[in-house]
């Protein structure tokens, strides 16, 4: 398998702890990803669709896989799932939810709205660290990634 | 001819009212035979009270001056049995106005004067107990549905005046769509049919205004078995739904309530674990006693985290509750029971399962129901004493009755109410963990299903928990999908 250039990861979470311990457990998993950050669900979705402060495509290149939360304000990740799977040219990104909620309600939903996986935050730094290693393991070396359009 | 009517006594009188002639019908009527009758005053028939009126006299007076005299009274048989009688007397003259006589016909009305006088005095008891009800509706309507009668409740009801609506069809209750899809003959209808219609829906009233009824339409019938009319009965249940649908809407801000309050409130203890748990990891540069204090600031939020957790599974007993289904409850104990394995394993335990029914219940809560149960049966059991947990039933009545009996701890009688109350616990939180929340979880999960929950116990002794439950229990839906057995049952 050939080793492409690093995948842009892009991670939706209104929550600034949530986003900086997942940069440290990148680093700490030695990803070498390039790591984009949005912090709600209308900019996650002016991020995509290269519109509002994102008009410049340098600023926001294509994502090879999106980490998504599921509460935001102003626009929470159901939606944004939602309006992801509904557009044409963004429906091929895989869309991992990565949220605090375990309720069995948004578990379904989620897989429902074709996420492709869902995973609950832990709790742990050590167990984020297992999880961001394991999610780069399985998407960025198992797993054939669509080619982006 | 006459000679030979039955149903009618027809005879004649002389001008001063002597009987000169009898029929048949005037012999089976009254009783007399001809030879006894013949050549009698006619007053012989009337009750004594009436001759001392001179009512003879009078009706015969009648007769000769306007032709005809007709009346319905008691008369007299020959054994002294009184009979409602319909009476004509027909003045007989001749050509020259000249009085000849009388003609008496006599009918026997005993019969149809019962039925009238019972059908009145129900009616008089129909109407009184109508008048009196001001929160029901009764009204009368002919075979074609017109109202023919009216009540204080129906104006209170409806709206309208009893003079206004009289006459009126009563499908003028009715909204467009109901008149539309043809509902008030349909009802009309089933009740003539089967006697009876039975139904809620949304009325009209005067004024426009829309309220909820309960209404009953019954078909009556005369002896012959002609329909005469319906009765129609209707209840204004407004409040009642009001306040189902206030029900339904508080009961649906209070499960966002707990969620949101879930997730809000679990938010900064997530907080403090993560960042707990990075300070515990660089924690080397802190003393001993900085350490402990740390572990207790942890010890803490996990301790939050699992009672707002069991907070969250107690207020959706009733709030995000499924329909019952068929649970067979033996078959699901034993998949608690291999649910606690590790736990059983640890202290040794042994869990029996004697006898289990099959019951309408709620299977995630019968499940939380006995991983309650046993999970307390094997936490409070004797250190020097592995536990065995005895679960046993018999049926009581129309209930179920379920004991899980242990032979650990127990606890003393003085208790036995207050453990099922929120937060409450018997032991500090060093002796046995737990937020104090399990038994009144299962005693709001029995309770959901209409049943009870008790404890017995001594000091030393163990404990038995007794649960009814109802064995037939059709609580809101009757969910097939929901049902629990064994896939090979």
């Amino acid at each position: 398998m050939i080793r492409r250039t690093p995948i842009v990861v892009l991670m939706a979470d209104d929550d600034a702890d949530d986003r900086e311990m997942t940069k440290e457990a990148f680093e700490m998993s030695r990803l070498a990803n390039d790591l984009r950050f949005a912090v709600d669900g209308v900019d996650l979705m002016d991020y995509l669709k290269r519109r509002g402060k994102y008009t410049n495509p340098s600023k926001c290149p294509r994502p090879g896989i999106i980490l998504l939360d599921l509460n935001m304000p102003k626009k929470d990740g159901r939606e944004a799932l939602a309006e992801i799977r509904e557009d044409a040219e963004l429906t091929d990104i895989p869309v991992v939810i990565l949220t605090t909620s375990k309720e069995e309600e948004d578990i379904q939903r989620s897989y429902s709205l074709h996420a492709n996986s869902y995973i609950t935050k832990p709790v742990t730094f050590e167990a984020l660290v297992n999880v961001v290693a394991g999610l780069g393991r399985y998407w960025f070396e198992i797993v054939e990634l669509p080619r982006p359009k | 001819m006459v000679a030979g009517v039955r149903d009618y006594a027809i005879f004649l009188l002389s001008p001063e009212g002597i009987v000169s002639s009898w029929n048949l019908g005037a012999e089976l009527i009254k009783g007399y035979h001809a030879e006894e009758i013949i050549g009698k005053h006619f007053s012989i028939f009337y009750p004594q009270e009436a001759i001392d009126k001179g009512w003879p006299e009078f009706e015969l007076n009648t007769a000769a001056s306007e032709g005809r005299f007709e009346d319905e009274g008691w008369r007299i048989r020959k054994d002294g049995s009184q009979f409602w009688a319909n009476v004509v007397i027909t003045a007989w003259k001749n050509g020259d106005g000249g009085l000849l006589g009388y003609l008496k016909i006599t009918r026997d009305l005993t019969v149809r004067r019962e039925i009238e006088l019972a059908l009145r005095d129900s009616e008089e008891r129909f109407r009184h107990l109508a008048m009196s009800a001001t929160d029901y509706a009764f009204i009368l309507l002919d075979p074609g549905g017109y109202i023919t009668s009216w009540n204080p409740g129906a104006e209170k009801i409806k709206g309208y005046h009893s003079e206004e609506i009289i006459g009126k069809h009563f499908s003028i209750f009715y909204p467009k769509e109901a008149i539309d899809k043809g509902w008030p003959a349909h009802e009309l209808m089933v009740a003539r049919t089967k006697g009876r219609f039975e139904d809620e829906g949304w009325r009209v009233r005067k004024d426009g205004s829309r309220f909820w009824a309960d209404v009953h339409i019954t078909a009556f019938e005369d002896d012959a078995g002609k329909l005469r009319g319906f009765w129609k009965i209707t209840r204004d249940l407004t409040e009642r739904k009001l306040a189902e649908e206030r029900l339904r809407r508080s009961n649906k801000e209070l499960e966002q309530f707990a969620s949101v309050a879930a997730h809000d409130l679990q938010e900064p203890l997530r907080k403090i674990q993560a960042f707990g748990d990075r300070l515990r990891t660089r924690a080397t540069s802190l003393d001993a006693q900085s350490r402990d204090y740390l572990e207790r600031i942890l010890a803490s939020a996990v301790r939050m985290r699992t009672l707002i957790n069991d907070l969250l599974a107690f207020s959706r007993v009733t709030i995000k509750a499924p329909p019952f289904g068929r649970v067979e409850l033996e078959y699901l104990v034993r998949e608690v029971t291999t649910d606690l394995e590790v736990h059983i394993q640890q202290t040794r335990g042994r869990v029996e399962i004697r006898s289990l029914p099959t019951l309408d219940a709620d299977p995630l809560q019968m499940r939380q129901l006995f991983q309650n149960l046993i999970g307390n049966a094997l936490k409070f059991s004797r250190p020097e004493e592995p536990p065995v947990i005895t679960i046993d039933s018999k049926r009581a009545g129309s209930f179920w009755q379920i004991s899980v009996r242990d032979n650990g701890i127990g606890f003393e009688e003085t208790y036995r109410e207050r453990i099922f109350e929120m937060f409450q616990r018997l032991h500090g939180r060093n002796e046995y963990e737990g937020t104090g929340m399990g038994l009144a979880l299962c005693r709001k999960i029995v309770e959901r299903h209409r049943g009870s929950i008790s404890a017995q116990s001594r000091p030393g002794e163990g404990a038995t928990f007794i649960v009814r439950l109802p064995a037939q229990n059709h609580g809101g839906q009757y969910d097939q999908e929901n049902s629990y057995r064994r896939l090979d049952g």
